[in-house]
């Protein structure tokens, strides 16, 4: 009866808490959105999976090494992956790899809406300095609105990982960056609607003209070494980024490319997603901070959409009459590739069923993942 | 909230933002000009070889062309495989087995 009884104890009915089954409900809730909805299926499915994994009540006390938290775990072997910064460099190299920059190579000046959008990024680390986190916590929780999980994951990793005074903020920061993603056609729309006429919704973009190979090969060669020099911070992202994207244009490293592309961004998104999810222990992630991440996410997100398509109408007033641009592209310098580009060529059909904005959204939100990386090598240079 | 903190804050936004939009703006100048130095040479290779320079303009392709081509690629690499009967068929096969060709069998993979 005892060996009965201490077995029970060691079972998760015996431990479990109201904080281990609201995450294990939010789980459970992530993987219902991504399998009814097909809401980023690819992230929300491992993440909520993970975080049922991370929630599962055990003895504390015991010596089983477990959780992603306990010395000697699996677990914690694949998070090292999180925790030192190796996942998101190498998302990015699959990323490149499957990028095709022509649109924004043909019209570069897309680019800077891909900028623009970065003022939700400081002006939400303003807003968390404000709500009292300190320099390195506020820089992680204002890359959220860079739209980009794997930046943010890495900018956390290095500033906000529970070393040297920072609160561990990867979980919340996270889970906060990929639901606002997987909610992109949720939060931009009504925001494209409040700042734009339906006279400017209507409005027809040139056609991109065609990209020569030669541009498309130096284009990640120019865009390492301009962007490298510049802020050698985002490089472990923007060397990945532009190298895959050399292997994919350079025609000549297909092998590498296809692998980069598939197998690899595969195998680790399955690796970061269940092991970020797992790191949601109830304990370390359902406290005040992460509510204050969450509203300040959102706020981040929005200010980053408005961001966008209000430096588009102010280039319109600088562009010919027969070169203007829809401002609803703005929005899709967030980066959530390539959810935003799709919301806007939703919302751009909408208004005029003619109207294909995709291929143009296309050139600010790739624009975009250049400048939250090189915001996120800005910020690390500052604080780390 | 200590008000050293929001400065430095405060100077790293400013700082980083106007980084941000420096970096993006010199990679859309630099772009920018490429395309324009690529089609002088072009122009200039085609001026030489005594050729139409009309051949090197620009081919554009309006959006809804791109949209149907886009959907006709999708339609072919998604939907390959035409409908198919979902008959099970059992396709008998008679050899004569001898310990002398059995395992030959095995290594060419033969039915």
């Amino acid at each position: 009866m005892d060996g009965l009884l201490q077995f029970f104890s060691y079972s998760g009915f015996a431990n479990i808490t109201l904080g281990h089954g609201i995450m294990i409900l939010v789980g459970l809730i992530f993987i219902f959105l991504a399998i009814k909805y097909n809401y980023e299926p690819l992230l929300l499915v491992p993440i909520g999976f993970g975080i049922l994994i991370g929630n599962i009540p055990y003895l504390q006390e015991s010596s089983f090494a477990i959780g992603v938290y306990d010395q000697g775990s699996v677990l914690r072997y694949l998070y090292m992956g999180v925790l030192k910064g190796i996942y998101p460099p190498i998302i990015f190299l699959g990323i490149g790899a499957m990028t095709d920059f022509s649109t924004l190579i043909s019209s570069p000046r897309l680019m800077l809406l891909g900028a623009a959008t970065q003022v939700g990024i400081f002006i939400t680390f303003l807003g968390a300095i404000l709500l009292g986190f300190n320099l390195n916590e506020a820089a992680s929780i204002g890359i959220i609105g860079g739209a980009d999980g794997p930046t943010a994951i890495f900018l956390s990793s290095k500033l906000a990982n529970g070393l040297n005074g920072n609160l561990n903020l990867i979980g919340p920061i996270a889970i906060a960056a990929y639901s606002y993603m997987a909610l992109v056609p949720v939060i931009q729309p009504p925001i494209m609607k409040l700042l734009t006429s339906k006279k400017e919704r209507l409005i027809k973009m040139k056609p991109p003209r065609s990209v020569s190979k030669t541009e498309k090969i130096l284009f990640p060669i120019i865009g390492i070494i301009l962007t490298g020099f510049i802020s050698p911070g985002a490089l472990p992202l923007l060397g990945m980024l532009f190298f895959g994207n050399l292997l994919k244009e350079s025609m000549v490293t297909e092998r590498l490319a296809e692998t980069a592309r598939k197998s690899l961004i595969d195998i680790v998104t399955i690796l970061l997603g269940i092991t970020v999810g797992a790191s949601t222990q109830a304990d370390v992630f359902l406290t005040k901070q992460s509510l204050l991440i969450f509203i300040l996410g959102a706020l981040s997100f929005m200010i980053a959409t408005a961001g966008g398509i209000l430096f588009a109408k102010v280039m319109n007033i600088f562009s010919k009459s027969d070169n203007k641009i829809n401002p609803l592209i703005g929005a899709a310098g967030v980066s959530a590739v390539p959810d935003s580009a799709r919301v806007v060529q939703h919302e751009g059909l909408k208004e005029d069923p003619s109207n294909h904005l995709l291929m143009h959204a296309m050139a600010p939100n790739v624009a975009g993942v250049i400048g939250s990386a090189v915001a996120a090598g800005i910020l690390m240079s500052f604080l780390s | 909230m200590n008000i050293q903190i929001l400065e430095q804050g405060l100077t790293i936004s400013i700082i980083g933002y106007f980084i941000v939009f420096a970096i993006l703006l010199l990679l859309y100048l630099t772009f920018y000009y490429l395309a324009k130095l690529i089609e002088f040479q072009a122009k200039k290779r085609c001026k030489k070889a005594g050729r139409k320079c009309n051949e090197t303009e620009d081919f554009i392709i309006n959006s809804e062309v791109s949209a149907a081509i886009s959907a006709a690629l999708y339609l072919h690499f998604n939907e390959m495989h035409d409908i198919e009967s979902g008959k099970l068929t059992v396709k008998t096969i008679s050899r004569r087995y001898t310990p002398w060709n059995s395992k030959i069998y095995n290594i060419m993979n033969k039915l």
